[in-house]
């Protein structure tokens, strides 16, 4: 029985739908509304160049992320103190929503306004002007979005992780508390094997590491722990500490519900798109951890419910393809869809975030071994082998490495991981360098992923 | 920190300029040293203190198996954590020298050779004034080279002419002294070289009294507080002494010295400008070449500003 295809909607069509769904009843969050919105109200324009899914539940977890700055500030306003965790994706959030009236979230996300706003914000041109130029990663945009105020609420406490982390990131956010933001640093060290004899400790993931690398990430973690419960006005102990990876477990939980449903099934039903923004939830639930757990709830009965009867969203032909790195620009993965690909796997760089972290020992061990698992602080060669795992189990037929432009990890990581993917798995890959607004480039882009998928294509006939 | 037997040596004087997309020229240019090295049967050693070198030691150094090492520099240093790491790792340092065929020496030899090494480096440091700016540099580069420190040797600097100006960055090379020679001849004087091979380099000059106990404690801690440099989290040890030699030695304007793609340099011109309040003139490794007339007239031209 052939799958029915669901096409996905452009900005205008989901005002009609949206129209549609209220006057049938549609019930929503207190930051529901139609999307088209968020482009007279906010100038995200960028909205009006993508595809969406139909689902109600695509509507909520969009406008769940758009409203993010505007719920910071209403949270704020309500007595909260704002956290700006930097770097870590996925850790100090973690602690600092265990403590009652904390709120955390990354200004790194700033990195994706640019592109929603298609650089109307100029954002980019004022991070240059503040000595940080192009030749950097598009998270600039955050420095400059600290200067004015003007995007999300300026953070009454930040936090950054610093040493085995990339340096376009390790600058801005020194050159911010030179601009006069105080940072507290923590320090990751470099994820490495342990040496013969040296004691060791499983993480997250199934990576081995020495055992002293743990020890100075929990001592780590326990700095910033004392200092979010001051700032909290609490004392902080394991208890908190417990409550906190419970929590962010559930949410882990259901996006590994989600990835398995989405990314193994047949054909896919949740397009490549929402289930970037859905893993995105994952690294500080988008300043709203129990609405993160409903968001993510509706979209997981969603897919179960295309799953059942055989809806989804791309052709039944698709080309699998396992994405490597999120994008600057949210078009990209639509266009992957519109070339013939879909997700089947993916490491947004934050597949930490995505893992349990361990409930059967101290809580801040269990953190410290789940920050150390970071794809992004060990070497690259950790990295593609999880990625080789992965993208064998959910049977990709292509790998594409998506370069962040400016970044220094890029440099290199690409060819490391497609070199893995090609020894271990003989599939075919592309590094694309995407930009915030990859208009200009479509034409490269267009030609480097379409000849990806055709070569996946090409592969299948020659099997016998 | 050499144990008897082995022979180290810095490879910065031996690098050549090459580019390659995205990543720096100076790491780029390490890795192939390192490859060539490893194919030579030395042991090689990387420092983490930029994402590009640590990533570069993935792709050279692991494959050379147990004769490659990456000494986990810690970018925080005001914790007890940064220290214990460090100090963990020069443990671990430690048994790779053995590893190696290297033999750990008596407390009393460790002593000695932290004493002669705090005083080659004072008397290299109060030379900076004696020599012409490319004369310094060569001999802080043959003392990283074997450790010896030749200064004795006829002061060849033009007293206390020129405009002085600091030369804050990343590593210059042998075949990039030449920007020196251009600030020189462009009536600047270099009063610092603040780049990671110049003056900097020499690290801080911390009295101590009498003789340092030569444990590996104190071998640990006195190259864990000398440590001066961008990517250290703050930063602010490396404002801190280089505002002490730019007020202390009347400097003008400041020469911030990078590679091409190394982020953690070309992001504090800005800062720079801010804290010292001087005009600055960023070059990079691309206009390297001291015959690169762009080079030149772009000193000649901040040399003219500074009068």
């Amino acid at each position: 029985m052939k799958h029915c295809l669901l096409k996905p909607l452009s900005l205008d069509a989901w005002d009609d739908r949206y129209r549609e769904l209220v006057s049938s009843g549609l019930i929503e969050p207190f930051y529901g509304g139609p999307l088209s919105r968020h482009v007279t109200a906010s100038g995200d324009h960028r909205l009006e160049r993508l595809r969406f899914d139909s689902s109600p539940a695509a509507l909520r977890l969009w406008n769940f992320l758009l409203t993010e700055n505007e719920r910071l500030r209403k949270a704020r306003a309500a007595g909260d103190r704002l956290v700006g965790a930097m770097k870590d994706l996925g850790t100090v959030p973690v602690m600092a929503y265990a403590l009652e009236g904390l709120r955390a979230f990354y200004p790194d996300g700033t990195w994706w306004t640019p592109c929603l706003m298609e650089e109307t914000d100029c954002l980019l041109p004022k991070a240059e002007a503040l000595g940080i130029d192009a030749s950097f990663c598009p998270v600039r945009a955050m420095l400059a979005a600290f200067q004015d105020g003007g995007h999300f609420p300026r953070p009454d406490f930040l936090v950054c992780s610093a040493g085995a982390v990339c340096d376009d990131f390790s600058a801005i956010a020194q050159r911010l508390e030179k601009l006069g933001f105080p940072v507290l640093w923590w320090e990751m060290p470099r994820r490495r094997a342990p040496e013969p004899g040296e004691a060791q400790v499983v993480l997250p993931g199934g990576m081995v590491t020495a055992r002293e690398l743990v020890d100075c990430v929990r001592e780590e973690l326990a700095r910033v722990g004392e200092a979010l419960a001051e700032l909290a006005g609490q004392t902080p102990s394991d208890a908190i500490w417990n409550k906190a990876v419970r929590a962010a477990n559930q949410v882990r939980g259901l996006l590994a519900e989600l990835r398995r449903t989405v990314y193994h099934a047949p054909v896919a039903p949740v397009p490549a798109l929402e289930m970037l923004i859905a893993e995105m939830l994952a690294i500080h639930y988008c300043s709203d951890r129990e609405e993160t757990v409903a968001v993510l709830t509706d979209l997981l009965d969603e897919a179960r419910r295309r799953l059942s009867t055989r809806i989804g969203v791309v052709a039944e032909n698709a080309v699998r393809v396992f994405w490597v790195n999120p994008v600057a620009d949210l078009r990209a993965m639509n266009l992957l869809e519109e070339w013939g690909g879909c997700l089947c796997g993916s490491d947004f760089m934050f597949t930490h975030a995505l893992d349990p972290i361990p409930e059967d020992m101290p809580p801040l061990e269990a953190l410290a071994r789940t920050a150390l698992a970071d794809p992004m602080v060990g070497p690259a060669a950790d990295r593609a082998a999880r990625v080789v795992r992965e993208a064998r189990a959910a049977k990709a037929e292509a790998v594409v490495v998506a370069r962040i432009p400016g970044a220094s990890h890029s440099a290199t990581e690409g060819r490391v991981i497609l070199e893995a993917v090609r020894h271990a798995l003989g599939l075919p890959g592309v590094e694309v360098e995407i930009a915030p607004v990859c208009d200009a480039m479509q034409p490269t882009l267009a030609g480097r992923l379409q000849a990806l998928l055709e070569t996946a294509r090409a592969r299948r006939v020659k099997k016998p | 920190m050499v144990p008897r037997g082995l022979f180290s040596a810095r490879a910065f004087g031996t690098l050549t300029l090459r580019m390659a997309e995205g990543i720096c020229s100076f790491a780029q240019q390490s890795l192939e040293l390192a490859r060539m090295h490893g194919a030579q049967g030395n042991a090689v050693v990387f420092g983490s203190s930029c994402d590009q070198m640590r990533r570069g030691f993935d792709i050279v150094g692991v494959p050379q198996g147990t004769r490659a090492f990456l000494f986990n520099f810690p970018a925080t240093w005001q914790s007890g954590a940064a220290w214990r790491l460090f100090r963990a790792e020069f443990d671990r340092f430690t048994r790779f020298l053995e590893r190696l065929g290297g033999c750990r020496q008596s407390d009393e030899s460790v002593a000695a050779i932290i004493d002669s090494a705090r005083d080659t480096r004072t008397r290299l440091r109060s030379s900076w004034n004696k020599l012409s700016a490319r004369g310094f540099a060569e001999c802080i580069a043959r003392f990283h080279w074997d450790g010896r420190a030749i200064v004795e040797c006829a002061s060849d600097a033009d007293g206390d002419t020129g405009v002085p100006v600091a030369v804050v960055g990343g590593p210059l090379m042998q075949a990039q002294l030449g920007i020196l020679d251009a600030i020189e001849l462009a009536g600047g004087r270099v009063a610092v070289n603040a780049t990671e091979t110049g003056e900097r380099s020499l690290g801080l000059e911390t009295p101590v009294q009498g003789r340092v106990a030569g444990n590996i404690d104190c071998l640990a801690q006195f190259f864990f507080s000398r440590i001066i440099d961008v990517w250290q989290r703050p930063n602010t040890r490396l404002y801190a002494w280089l505002r002490e030699r730019i007020e202390e030695r009347n400097v003008r304007g400041i020469v911030l010295w990078h590679h091409v793609a190394c982020d953690l340099w070309r992001a504090e011109a800005a800062s720079l400008r801010e804290a010292f309040n001087l005009p600055i003139l960023t070059l990079d490794s691309e206009q390297a070449r001291s015959d690169d007339l762009r080079l030149v007239h772009r000193i000649a031209a901040f040399m003219e500003i500074l009068r």
